[in-house]
Formats: C-alpha cells, structure tokens, sequence
C-alpha cells in the first residue's frame, strides 16, 4: 500500500546518482551514524513507542525509491509498518559500545526498493536504555536530518532536548512536498538559474580542469589522517579576525592552495558540500538535502595578498551554493553535451566547525597541533576530500588516494594547515609564499 | 516597524538570519549584521530568501561582505534591483 508517490528531491536525486557510481558492496560506507543518549528511567517499549512517532511524522523514514515506469519515485508507505529497532544489551554501555553497535547495524546493505533506510537500535545495561544508535542511508536523511530524528525521540521521551522539543511542536514538511516545489513555480526558475551556473561554469573552466573523469570505484584504497590543535583553533579566529574573513573562508583559501600544489595546477575546481538548508519550510525537514557545489579557483598572481584571496573566494563560493540545489540528471546531460564526459567531481572541501568566533580579537599562539593516523571509513570516493570539524581542538580530517598523496606527505599537509593558519593571524602572506611553502612541505618544486 | 527605511517584508526576512538581535530590539539602518549573529553560511541562506522574496536576482558584483555588511547596504541592492525589475 502506498500512501504518497513522487519524483525523488534534487538532494535525494543527486544521493542516488552517486550511489551509482559505487559498487554496491560499499555503499554502507556511505551511510551516516549517529548516537543519541536516552532519558534516564524510560523503558523499552517507551523508547520503542518513541521512534514508531518520529517513524510516523517523517515520511523520508518509511519510504521505498524505485525505478518504476516514469523513472525514479519515491513511494511513501502508511505509518505503522515495521521498522528494523533492535534492542542490545551491553555492559557497560559506552559512546565506543554504541559507535560498535552502529557499524553492525550498517554493515548490511540496504536495499531502498525493499527496505526502510533507517535502522535503530536501542542499547540497554540491565535491561534500561542507554543510548540510541541510529543508521541512515543518505538517501533518507543527511547529518541534519538525522540529528532531528534523534532530537525528537529523546524529546518524546520527556528527555531535555529543547530543539528536539520545538520540532516536535511542529507538522514536519516532508520530501514529496519538496520535490513538487522544486518541479512547479519558482523552484523551477531556480533550477534553470542554477543551469545557467553551470553553463557559465563550463564556459569558464578550461575542460582538462573539470569536470574531473570520476574516480575508479575499483581500486580501492584511501589513507586518513587528523589534526587537531587546540592553538589551531585559537589562530583560526586569529586568523579570521587579521584578515576580515570568516574562519571558513581561511581554510577555504588554504585548502584551495594545498589543493593547487597537490594536483599541481594553479586551477582548480574544489567540491563543496551545499547543505541547501536555507529559511523557510524545509530548513530542518528530515530528508538528503547537500549537493555538490563546484567552486573554481585561480590561484592567480603569486603576489596577491592571503586576505586578498580570501575575499575574492568568497564571493565566489556564495555564487556557488546560490546555485547548489539543482536537476543533477539536467547538468549531467548539459557537461555530457559540453564536455563529452560524465560530470564527476573531486577535491571536496566540507567546514563543518561553526563554533570558531572570529569577532573578538585575539593574539595568535605558536601552532603545537598533533597529526594522527586514522582510519577512513571510505575506502573509494574523491581523492582528495578536506573536512573541518567542530571541536575544541579544531579537527581537519584529511582522506586521500595515497597515489595522488601518500601518507608521508598527508601528515606533512596537515601540519602545514596548523603551521599557515598561525602565519596567516600573525603578519601578511601572499598565494605565492604560501604555495611554495606547502609544495617544499609535500616534497614539490617551488613555483616560479 | 513603522519608520524603518525598508519594506516589512524585508526586516521579515532579514530578521530571520539574525539570532543575537532580540525580538523586539529595533533594526538601524548602520547595525552589523555580523555582530547581529550573520554568518557565512547564513548568508547564503539570506541571500536565497531575499532572492525568492523579492523575484531579483544579485548579480556577480553585488555578491561581496559590502552587500551583507548592514541592513542599509543590503536594502541598497535589493531596492535598485527591484526597481529595475518593475
């Protein structure tokens, strides 16, 4: 039985393009975690009433995605059909506990034509609930979608939640709505707009810069590594204060040069992640709303000013995300028209630490960050893939193909990152100093 | 808000990316909107909704921190635009 039909979002349509280019035994890389800690004294069956509300107010967690006769739909199915809620007893129950738990739950694929893409699991110590773990398939929510299904089952539970309890005060919008919007009215003058992006995008960029041939699915084989510094975190507003730019507009400006040394060309075309989350009715809807935003830098003359840079970027990545809900199958038709290529994307930048203030001055501090080997939970995907996460020590998670950047040289990357950002609060640098420094960090040749 | 510079529809807007001005504080023409709690990403947000509000759109030149500086500087753009729409 059906209760609602449609055409997939553009978010969910973008999810379900790239899951095409993985082989299926990896997409539960691909599915997001997260843990949420359960209200002391609730029961079992309390938790388990819980998530069966939250499962009835979001469709996007009872949904099925088919290839039917006109395409790809999503078929929405009547509240009350079962949802896979495992019960798990654990002694004790520990963040680590539940992060295990989580990779058992995604470490079976999930087949959207036949099952649900949400999976809980409730983890109890002498019977009583603890934590809820919960595993997504992108294609059912993104980070935020998912922190709102967790927030509304501690929220139902009488838990303290107060955004939980807001969202709950409120008749969710759901993805079928969305995606009439999208295909009717102005969404549809927002998706031509953002074909016109495209158009003038392609005009722009010299073809052997983008789009980039998509990574082999194949060959497995990614290396990881994370710094975190405490002084990273302090300089970046620094930083951010120095050069009137926002935190997320430095590490956008010196990923843009690391990624420019490291690929070896002065341009390049980074991968943002629009989050499309913007005022309105589907800001906090639990659906997949990111979509890949293409951001094209030229490094330009080696004299340019640090801050300089920094704003020019900025300008452009608002351009960017303006344009970042979009019809991927329409821009794929118009770059395999253009180009002659399938539109693949690479060299991704995603900054997710909006807790660094860059309003209060500041003095800088010496960088003393650590660089750690990680293990990466993707073993395919872009090649090189740039992540700044929130957190007192300022976590920038580097994920590489080790042949375009070996692990030696990652770690040496990173510690440039920690070393740039403190130069940068702390005096003027130009794009050229800053280019020859990251290339004799890596072991490259000075730029002329 | 009677004497502001601006349509409703507009503070309606902008006061929605703006989480340190209270409720019922008033909006000046010269306030920071970063000090008012605008950040990068809510920018692009507001730049969206002003956009689909007002059925303009800002062109290249006018994407800059001088646009989003302040409630004057933003109605600035989004007037001249509207205007030239009509």
């Amino acid at each position: 039985m059906i209760s609602r039909t449609a055409p997939l979002t553009f978010g969910q349509l973008s999810v379900w393009r790239i899951n095409e280019t993985y082989p299926v035994s990896r997409w539960s890389e691909t599915y997001l975690r997260r843990t949420a800690r359960l209200p002391g004294g609730c029961t079992v069956d309390q938790v388990l009433a819980a998530v069966a509300t939250v499962c009835a107010r979001h469709e996007a967690l009872r949904t099925h995605f088919v290839v039917g006769a006109a395409g790809l739909c999503q078929l929405v199915r009547p509240a009350g059909r079962e949802v896979r809620v495992e019960v798990v007893e654990r002694s004790p129950v520990t963040p680590a506990v539940a992060d295990a738990v989580a990779d058992e739950l995604a470490a079976d694929r999930i087949d959207p034509a036949e099952e649900f893409g949400v999976r809980f699991a409730v983890l109890t110590e002498g019977a009583a609930p603890v934590l809820l773990a919960v595993v997504v398939d992108h294609l059912v929510a993104d980070g935020t979608g998912l922190r709102r299904v967790c927030a509304e089952v501690v929220a139902a539970l009488g838990g303290d939640d107060p955004e939980g309890g807001r969202w709950l005060a409120q008749r969710p919008p759901q993805p079928v709505d969305l995606a009439a919007e999208q295909r009717g009215g102005s969404g549809l003058r927002r998706a031509e707009a953002a074909l016109d992006h495209w158009r003038a995008l392609l005009r722009d960029v010299p073809p052997e810069v983008f789009p980039l041939p998509r990574p082999r699915t194949d060959e497995p084989g990614r290396v990881e590594a994370i710094l975190t510094s405490s002084s990273g975190r302090h300089n970046l507003a620094a930083a951010a204060a120095a050069t009137g730019v926002s935190p997320q507009d430095v590490l956008l400006a010196l990923t843009a040069v690391a990624t420019a040394v490291v690929v070896g060309s002065d341009r390049v075309v980074l991968t943002l992640q629009s989050g499309n989350r913007f005022g309105g009715r589907w800001h906090s809807i639990v659906s997949s709303m990111n979509q890949y935003a293409p951001l094209l830098v030229d490094l330009g003359p080696g004299h340019v000013g640090f801050a300089d840079f920094a704003e020019a970027l900025h300008s452009a990545t608002l351009k960017a995300y303006r344009a970042g809900s979009y019809d991927v199958d329409a821009v794929t038709d118009l770059v395999r028209r253009e180009r002659g290529i399938d539109l693949g994307f690479d060299n991704f930048f995603n900054f997710m630490a909006h807790d660094v203030d860059k309003r209060h001055e500041v003095t800088a501090v010496p960088a003393r960050g650590v660089v750690t080997d990680t293990e990466p939970n993707r073993q395919i995907g872009p090649r090189l893939d740039v992540k700044v996460r929130s957190g007192p020590d300022l976590p920038v998670v580097v994920r590489t193909d080790p042949r375009l950047l070996p692990r030696p040289a990652l770690r040496a990357l990173l510690g440039w990152y920690d070393d740039q950002v403190h130069r940068v609060a702390t005096g003027r640098v130009t794009v050229g100093e800053l280019v020859n420094d990251c290339a004799r960090a890596l072991g490259r040749g000075a730029r002329a | 808000m009677t004497g502001s510079p601006w349509s409703a529809e507009f503070e309606r807007v902008l006061r929605g990316y703006l989480p340190l001005h209270g409720p019922d504080a008033r909006l000046r023409p010269d306030d920071s909107l970063a000090d008012l709690g605008l950040d990068s990403m809510a920018t692009v947000g507001l730049l969206v909704d002003v956009e689909e509000e007002f059925g303009i759109a800002l062109a290249d030149d006018d994407l800059t921190d001088q646009t989003f500086a302040s409630p004057a500087a933003l109605w600035a753009v989004v007037d001249r635009l509207r205007g030239a729409s009509r």
